[in-house]
């Protein structure tokens, strides 16, 4: 009955046909309906009759990364950006670009393809994730070792807070001061301060030259020496896969561990980079080879999809490590997953500190099990521990995608980090009827 | 609220010697390297982040004002002490606590001169890539307020981009590590938001930064032109060309000039406009870059490009850059520095409209900036006594900002806003943008203490106006007086 009240209130301030009843389940909950604004204003008067109805609501972009988070505490209404979904802004010669939220990373990327340039943030599935999402997540790729994440790359935006009203922060230039850090805040938030409608990125010129080196390391603590002595020769990316993940990323295993190191620059420069990476590697024994890379970004696209596929793994976490204490993670952590029944796939970044692990059901099971009803007898104790060496090492664990029931034991976000009394204020400042993703964020927020 | 009894109690956190509070002692911390000055009721020196926290409980149970001061060097106003307030100086916590070449960290205590850092770890192959102009005297602490930038932030970001972890205090007292050496802390990003928050959100007192591997080749050139918007033209092109440099720095006539006074770099006498340009990284990378930059150059109408064929020329190249606005001091006893920031493509326009406002208003503007992002430094020359040139100053001041703002700039790329530009804030962002970062600051600071005059808007009008009227005869004693030796960006 309520629903229906806001239904219609919502039909006035938006089209009609922009509220619909298909609403996508975020952890088993599926809101009675779904708003899909196609402009700003409409977005953030949809937010302010949402607010005024107390409803809480989901935030949906392309709906690639909803898993991220608790369960939400309620989910009455979905909201979706993809009805934003122009480029408003485009000046190749200032390196500024500026989007809506429901701009698709594939379609921004191509738009500055056509200009020579390139937005370095990796995210899964770029065809669907959006601009305003992936944000949100806080996703990136492993070229954050040289290009940092989200926050790096991110000079302005507009953003409408829980109660409606759309705010401005940061510019559109590349260098900026006036006002405080509002956009940055929104980077990695979930949706909880506000729902991001604009985007102002800083943007690069494409490397002359980009050429991946795929180094086969006789075990881990190959692959992690090497990694540090080929961040000697300055690489824009480095990653070490393991045996299911050079299944999924390569297609074939090549060796109990491999290296992969990204070079981007200057031609000669690169090719310099290459052949030092590939002498250090001689130098521990490791193998240099071709990766097949008539589609070097393919591959790299393959690393970030990793346990992002449509079809999920049970269980997808992140774990992160003073970056040179990475391999103590990793390495207790393959212990533990000797006993698992599952295979155990992680793609790790060494030079950045962190991993990704992703547990699949075993082969002959892939069909018969249901992904949600994962052997939460097993995974707890592996996630707790994980997180308790992640810890030790000067780091956390944060559960991306699992069942409701996993979730809920392991708490995703793990302990409370220090200043949460701020954030709890931040949270009660810019969503004060708790409407937006309820209960999704650290701490219940 | 009784001075003496908040002297009492901050003399028994810090000890009797850290605390400064008589008149005649507090003369010399009035001012940060901006116009505006203010006595503070007492001065701190803690030592500790137990002590820095102790000193923020007392504030809280006072409700009494507190600025967070490093070396002063700030120019927009962010370290002048409040009325009744205390100034908090990070002076005497100037360690380097830990350098950590493994994963090329340094953790630095707030006080750590910037350039200081850079000198100890370059045995390791390291430095910290953010520059101020002011490198030789800014912390880092004050760096972290303001998220300053510096020359070389073209390519390499602010101080923003080089923050991994910070210890800091809360208003109240509450003590938080925030980030660290490992990525991906959960909860929300309030380093981001501190970062740059110019002291309104609590105190830092540690800071984990990151380290840099020193590039393996550096060139530096000077291209001379005949004017400034051809200067400008051609950091578009290299730009639009799809290369960045470290660094792009455009100065005028009038600032050579001044410069060739005082550092004799060779110049010569009539060039318009010269671009600074240094490029860094492989050594094939430079060679591949080296011929397209020096072409653009020349189709933008250089009419002669020197190369610092030496570590030591190069130097001379900087010295004369970053004791630019110093060498001011040579033609006039005050300036007003701007700090805006515009679309790179828009810069010719705006240099040449700076150009005339100059002449419109008949004052002298010495130009001096890092085109490569955009960021206008005009210096507007004056004299202090001259009330109407003064009223001259504040009126151009306010159509170039006006002019930046309208081509869809900003108001301050490295500055911060402080007092300096508040009043301006209103032209950048609606009433509605502006109360949602007071919002951001009261989750921070609910008692409203931390600098709490600055960055917004006080509806008093603009900020020189008043100046002019109330403290004119402040601004030739001091902080816009420009001297030879300072070091300011």
């Amino acid at each position: 009955m309520l629903t229906e009240t806001i239904h219609t209130q919502l039909a006035q301030v938006v089209s009609r046909e922009a509220v619909s009843a298909d609403a996508p389940t975020v952890d088993g909950r599926r809101p009675a309906f779904a708003v899909t604004p196609r402009s700003v204003e409409e977005l953030a008067a949809a937010v302010a009759e949402l607010a005024a109805a107390a409803t809480p609501t989901i935030l949906v972009g392309g709906g690639t990364m909803l898993e991220l988070g608790m369960p939400p505490s309620a989910a009455d209404a979905a909201l979706r950006t993809t009805g934003l979904n122009a480029i408003t802004e485009y000046q190749p010669a200032d390196l500024i670009l500026t989007a809506e939220a429901g701009v698709t990373l594939a379609v921004l990327q191509q738009a500055l393809r056509e200009h020579g340039q390139m937005l370095p943030l990796e995210v899964p599935r770029p065809q669907q994730a959006t601009v305003g999402g992936a944000l949100a997540a806080n996703a990136h790729g492993p070229l954050r070792y040289a290009f940092g994440t989200g926050k790096d790359l991110v000079m302005g935006m507009r953003f409408v807070q829980g109660d409606g009203t759309v705010v401005k922060s940061g510019g559109e230039v590349v260098k900026n001061v006036a006002g405080f850090g509002l956009h940055k805040l929104q980077v990695g938030a979930l949706g909880t301060l506000g729902v991001i409608a604009t985007v102002t990125f800083k943007v690069f010129p494409a490397p002359k030259a980009d050429e991946t080196v795929v180094f086969a390391c006789a075990d881990a603590s190959a692959a992690f020496d090497l990694a540090y002595a080929v961040r000697a020769h300055h690489p824009a990316a480095a990653v070490i896969l393991n045996e299911p993940a050079q299944a999924r990323v390569l297609g074939e295993t090549r060796g109990s561990h491999v290296l992969l190191a990204r070079f981007m620059g200057a031609q000669r420069a690169v090719a310099r980079q290459v052949r030092a990476a590939s002498a250090a590697a001689a130098g521990v024994g490791a193998a240099a080879g071709e990766a097949d890379l008539a589609a070097g970004g393919a591959l790299w696209q393959k690393c970030v999809d990793l346990g992002w596929e449509a079809a999920a793994p049970p269980v997808l976490f992140k774990a992160s490590a003073v970056p040179s204490e990475l391999r103590h993670v990793y390495a207790d952590l393959m212990r533990s997953a000797e006993t698992s029944d599952g295979t155990v796939g992680v793609v790790a970044d060494p030079l950045s500190g962190s991993l990704r692990c992703g547990v699949w059901p075993p082969a002959e099971h892939e069909c018969a099990l249901d992904a949600r009803q994962s052997p939460l007898a097993q995974l707890v104790p592996l996630l707790q521990r994980a997180r308790t060496i992640s810890q030790e090492h000067g780091g956390s664990l944060e559960v991306q995608r699992g069942s409701v029931s996993l979730k809920t034991a392991v708490d995703v976000w793990g302990p409370h980090p220090q200043g949460l009394a701020v954030m709890r204020n931040l949270k009660r400042t810019y969503d004060p009827g708790h409407i937006l993703n309820p209960g999704r964020f650290v701490g219940d927020m | 609220m009784e001075t003496r009894e908040l002297v009492e109690r901050l003399q028994a956190i810090v000890g009797a010697e850290h605390v400064v509070y008589l008149p005649e002692d507090l003369i010399v911390f009035e001012r940060d390297a901006s116009i505006d000055a203010q006595l503070p009721a007492a001065v701190v020196f803690p030592r500790t982040t137990a002590e820095v926290s102790g000193v923020l409980a007392v504030a809280s149970e006072f409700k009494v004002p507190v600025v967070p001061k490093g070396a002063g060097t700030g120019l927009s106003g962010g370290a002048v002490p409040e009325e009744n307030g205390i100034l908090l100086s990070v002076s005497r916590m100037r360690e380097i606590l830990e350098i950590d070449a493994e994963n090329r960290t340094a953790l630095v205590e707030p006080g750590v001169v910037n350039l200081e850092l850079s000198d100890e770890v370059a045995h390791l192959g390291l430095y910290y890539a953010p520059d101020p102009s002011s490198q030789k005297a800014c912390t880092l602490g004050g760096n972290v307020a303001e998220n300053s930038g510096g020359a070389h932030c073209l390519r390499y970001g602010c101080t923003l981009n080089h923050v991994l972890g910070l210890e800091v205090v809360f208003p109240g007292g509450e003590t938080a590590w925030i980030g660290g050496k490992a990525p991906d802390a959960p909860g929300y990003d309030l380093m981001s938001a501190i970062i740059g928050s110019e002291g309104t959100m609590g105190v830092v007192t540690k800071i984990l930064v990151k380290l840099l591997p020193l590039p393996e080749a550096v060139e530096t050139y000077l291209a001379i032109f005949d004017d400034v918007p051809a200067a400008c033209e051609a950091v578009s092109s290299i730009i639009g060309n799809g290369i960045i440099p470290a660094a792009l720095e455009i100065m005028d006539q009038v600032v050579t000039r001044a410069i060739e006074e005082a550092y004799h770099i060779g110049y010569p006498p009539d060039a318009g406009g010269v671009l600074i340009i240094e490029i860094d990284g492989m050594q094939e990378e430079l060679d591949e870059q080296r011929e397209p930059i020096l072409d653009l150059c020349r189709q933008a109408g250089a009419r002669t490009i020197k190369v610092a064929q030496t570590a030591e020329e190069r130097e001379t190249v900087w010295a004369g850059r970053k004791g630019a606005i110093g060498a001011l001091g040579r033609l006039a006893s005050s300036y007003y520095i701007q700090d805006c920031v515009v679309p790179r493509t828009k810069l010719p326009e705006i240099m040449r409209f700076v150009e005339d406002v100059a002449e419109r208003y008949d004052i002298i503007i010495a130009n001096v900036f890092h085109a490569g992002d955009g960021n206008l430094h005009p210096n507007l020359l004056f004299d202090v006594r001259d009330g109407e040139q003064v009223q001259r100053v504040i009126a151009a001041g306010e159509e170039i900002i006006r002019a930046c703002i309208d081509a869809g700039g900003s108001l301050s790329g490295e500055h911060g806003i402080g007092t300096e530009k508040q009043e301006y804030m209103g032209w950048l962002y609606s009433e509605e943008d502006l109360e949602a970062m007071r919002k951001l600051k009261r989750a921070f600071d609910p008692d409203w203490l931390f600098n709490p005059t600055k960055v917004f808007p006080t509806g008093e009008g603009p900020h020189a106006a008043k100046i002019h009227i109330g403290k004119a005869p402040a601004i030739a004693s001091q902080a816009g007086h420009a001297t030879a030796d300072a070091v300011w960006k």
